[in-house]
């Protein structure tokens, strides 16, 4: 036991030690890391790209009021750098790369649209970027969009006044009617005919109206129920009219007073649409936000952790990578096979001096966030553990790669595999639920997929790691360690 | 004697594809002796060592060390192996004091002893004032000084040393035998290879291989009667009656055969089974022949390079002639 211990010590100090002479080489490891977070953080700003746009617009619409807040709509979304009327110019413009995207505005919007047919505004761009291209087809859907409800909120201005007209019209004519019926009118014959067909015309525009449906529809009420209604008033004051015009209207009266119950609520209705605003008629839909975390962190803290994960386990790595190899091409292991040492206190000794090794810079590097402000929300004692077990995990990754290799090159490569495998798949960038099923396990079995997580959770949510996280790393670090044993174990007591 | 050998082989071979490996090994090596095996380079010395410490598994035969097949060799009879690799194994980023720390933790060496084993070593293999050098900062002798120290620091029973001399100067490759010689007077064992044939006379056994058989074991006396067919008295003489003294000797039965050296004048030499008994009895027969005067008479010890080169020309000879024959 005691000379056990004694072994174990052996590549744990000489590890060390050999660590501790090459200043150097500590110091890139805990510089260099720093200085690319701090790049990161202070250089990646996570907005939309700048899309350098030239605006083609018909010769109608040159100097007016109407292409000023176009303008105004666009530059919310696109940077406009030319406005033209020459489609040519600007698309030649595009092709020598000189802008990002050009805008046509089409001529004769309104009469295409009373012609029933769309529109079309084309966005024209030259990309091979597919994250540029979701940005411009996006940019271009919203402003399209906000332009649509701009066109909507003028017709919405329009049909509130009409609205407002057919309100009154219509209080006239209950007016009209209720005199009638009740046989006190003054009103001749002829004059109750014309209000009852100016009546019914305001009320076949009202009733055509789009726009009438989606409010009605937006606050509760039955659009259809609301247009029979229309249409049942348009036939009484129609029946109403001829009588008038006849002189028979002492026979309509079961009608007149249906007709003038009928205008009094078709008054609530109309009255009602006259008093909402405009941009509520046009977008009855609206959002609000609600982040139960609070307020979301800035970029560079958000990303610290995975790069703080990204550089432990490339460090980890690229030493248990190393490592094994280097004893290898020493010879070390020749010496090795003979002594009366195992290959686990080989491999323990080992563990044992990287983890604190790593476990220092760590440190440091968390020492150096702090002072950048990044927040440490969770426990320390949890942070320990969890950074513990994703080095045991990431060295075993190092080792199994240290076991395959013949030389350190190709350790050092394969090193650099990982580091990129971690990059796509990890979900540091990209998240991996954006790959397909058969590629997902590929971050599956990366150690920084969880030390990205855990990391996040303990550092800027101060909660626990899901179980997944401690039994992800647990399995990787005991699968590995297992994997290279098998794997050293045939080459450590045999030259091969 | 069976029972004193701590080293036993019997008809091993290790093939490693074509004619390369060894073939039918069968070696003895007595407990408390010096073997060194000699023999050309890729002749199969080192991996006869590596198959002795189990780091090669032979392919037919058996190997005893310390009574044990090495392959299942336990903590215990490692601890008493000291091994020397060829190649320096030890780490050019740790100081020689440090590099002797690690072998010492390797080999369980409690911290209390192993201060005063290595304080001894070092004065030893004199690098007690480069102690705290890196073994990046050592010369090719120190690097081998230091290995050697390593694979004493366990004060192992069976010291393997492979090549432990080779590249490094006269001086300190006499320094080496005068340790080897030493640990064998503690009564350790010793198995040494070399290229050095001339280290064979330091050596209790001697090996020669060759295309990865052995040739034979002998006694460093043993090869010099091998070569020579018996040992050697020469004599000088007038130059102007050295063929008379040649055929003096020739006509007597204890002398085997007689040359005449061609490179010095008046120089001869004699062919007999033991010189030191021999001489009492060649140098009186001058007396009786005035015109002969002689003029010195000892026993000749030709370099171990000599012999070595003798013994493969023989070796060559007898192959050609039974190529011939057959």
């Amino acid at each position: 036991m005691g000379k056990g211990f004694i072994r174990f010590f052996a590549f744990f100090s000489k590890e060390i030690n050999e660590i501790r002479r090459q200043p150097k080489l500590v110091l890139s490891l805990i510089l260099g890391p720093f200085l690319i977070l701090l790049l990161f953080g202070a250089g990646y700003q996570g907005e939309r790209p700048l899309l350098r746009t030239v605006l083609v617009v018909p010769e109608s619409l040159v100097d007016t009021p109407v292409l000023e807040q176009m303008t105004t709509a666009i530059e919310a979304n696109f940077q406009i750098a030319e406005v033209t009327t020459d489609r040519t110019v600007a698309v030649d413009q595009l092709v020598r790369g000189d802008i990002e995207v050009v805008e046509i505005i089409p001529d004769n919007i309104e009469e295409t649209v009373l012609a029933g047919q769309q529109a079309q505004v084309e966005f024209k761009y030259n990309e091979i970027n597919p994250l540029t291209e979701q940005w411009i087809q996006y940019l271009g859907y919203a402003q399209v969009t906000e332009l649509n409800k701009a066109i909507l909120r003028g017709e919405a201005d329009q049909l509130k006044q009409e609205a407002t007209q057919t309100n009154q019209e219509l209080a006239d004519a209950r007016l009209q009617l209720d005199a009638l019926q009740q046989g006190t009118s003054s009103a001749d014959a002829q004059e109750v005919a014309t209000t009852a067909r100016e009546l019914n015309q305001a009320l076949g525009i009202l009733a055509a109206s789009p726009v009438l449906a989606g409010q009605l529809a937006a606050s509760g009420d039955d659009p259809e129920q609301t247009r029979r209604e229309i249409e049942a008033l348009r036939e009484d004051l129609t029946a109403i009219e001829q009588a008038a015009a006849s002189g028979n209207l002492a026979e309509q009266q079961e009608r007149i007073e249906r007709a003038s119950q009928r205008i009094g609520e078709l008054e609530q209705v109309t009255g009602k649409l006259s008093a909402l605003p405009s941009e509520v008629i046009v977008s009855p839909l609206n959002q609000t936000y609600e982040n139960l975390y609070g307020v979301a962190q800035n970029f560079m803290f958000y990303y610290a952790p995975g790069v703080l994960a990204l550089i432990v386990q490339h460090i980890a790595v690229t030493l248990g990578a190393l490592s094994l190899v280097r004893e290898r091409l020493l010879g070390a292991i020749e010496f090795y096979g003979v002594a009366p040492v195992t290959l686990t206190q080989v491999l323990a000794g080992k563990y044992m001096a990287y983890t604190l090794f790593i476990g220092l810079i760590l440190t440091v590097l968390m020492g150096l966030m702090l002072a950048l402000g990044v927040p440490f929300e969770g426990d320390v004692w949890l942070f320990v553990g969890l950074s513990a077990l994703f080095v045991l995990a990431s060295l075993g990754v190092g080792f199994l790669i240290s076991a395959v290799s013949s030389s350190d090159s190709q350790a050092i490569q394969l090193s650099m595999l990982v580091l990129l495998l971690s990059i796509f798949f990890s979900g540091f960038f990209l998240p991996l639920d954006n790959f397909s099923p058969y590629v997902q396990p590929v971050g599956y079995i990366i150690p920084q997929t969880y030390g990205i997580q855990g990391f996040q959770d303990v550092l800027l949510r101060g909660r626990v790691p899901d179980e997944i996280i401690w039994g992800a790393l647990g399995a990787i670090a005991v699968v590995s360690f297992v994997v290279v044993h098998v794997v050293w174990r045939r080459q450590f007591r045999r030259i091969t | 004697m069976q029972a004193s050998n701590i080293i036993e082989m019997r008809d091993v071979d290790l093939k490693f594809g074509g004619d390369a490996g060894v073939f039918d090994l069968n070696i003895d090596v007595p407990q408390g002796s010096i073997f060194a095996m000699i023999g050309p380079s890729g002749s199969g010395k080192t991996t006869t060592a590596r198959l002795m410490v189990g780091l090669y598994k032979p392919d037919r035969g058996t190997i005893r060390v310390m009574g044990c097949e090495p392959a299942r060799f336990k903590p215990h009879h490692r601890e008493r192996i000291g091994y020397m690799p060829q190649q320096f194994v030890l780490y050019p980023n740790l100081t020689v004091e440090e590099n002797l720390q690690f072998v010492a933790s390797l080999y369980g060496v409690s911290f209390r002893r192993r201060k005063k084993r290595i304080a001894e070593l070092l004065d030893f293999v004199e690098l007690s004032d480069a102690r705290r050098r890196l073994g990046s900062q050592l010369s090719g002798g120190m690097k081998r000084r230091l290995e050697l120290a390593g694979s004493l620091l366990h004060e192992p029973t069976l010291l393997f040393a492979d090549e432990p001399t080779a590249g490094i100067d006269p001086v300190l490759r006499g320094k080496f035998w005068d340790a080897f010689r030493d640990l064998r007077s503690q009564g350790r064992t010793l198995f040494v290879t070399t290229q050095y044939v001339g280290e064979a006379a330091y050596c209790d056994l001697v090996g020669v291989m060759r295309d990865g058989r052995l040739l034979f074991i002998d006694t460093p006396d043993g090869l010099r009667r091998r070569a020579l067919g018996g040992e050697v008295v020469q004599l000088s003489v007038d130059p102007s009656s050295v063929r008379a003294a040649a055929r003096i000797l020739y006509e007597h039965p204890i002398v085997n055969d007689v040359h005449i050296s061609r490179g010095e004048p008046g120089l001869l030499q004699a062919y007999v089974e033991e010189a030191s008994s021999a001489l009492p009895v060649l140098i009186p027969l001058f007396d009786s022949h005035p015109d002969v005067t002689l003029r010195q008479a000892e026993e000749f010890r030709p370099p171990f390079d000599d012999i070595f080169i003798m013994l493969m020309e023989k070796i060559d000879g007898a192959e050609k002639a039974r190529q011939r024959d057959g």
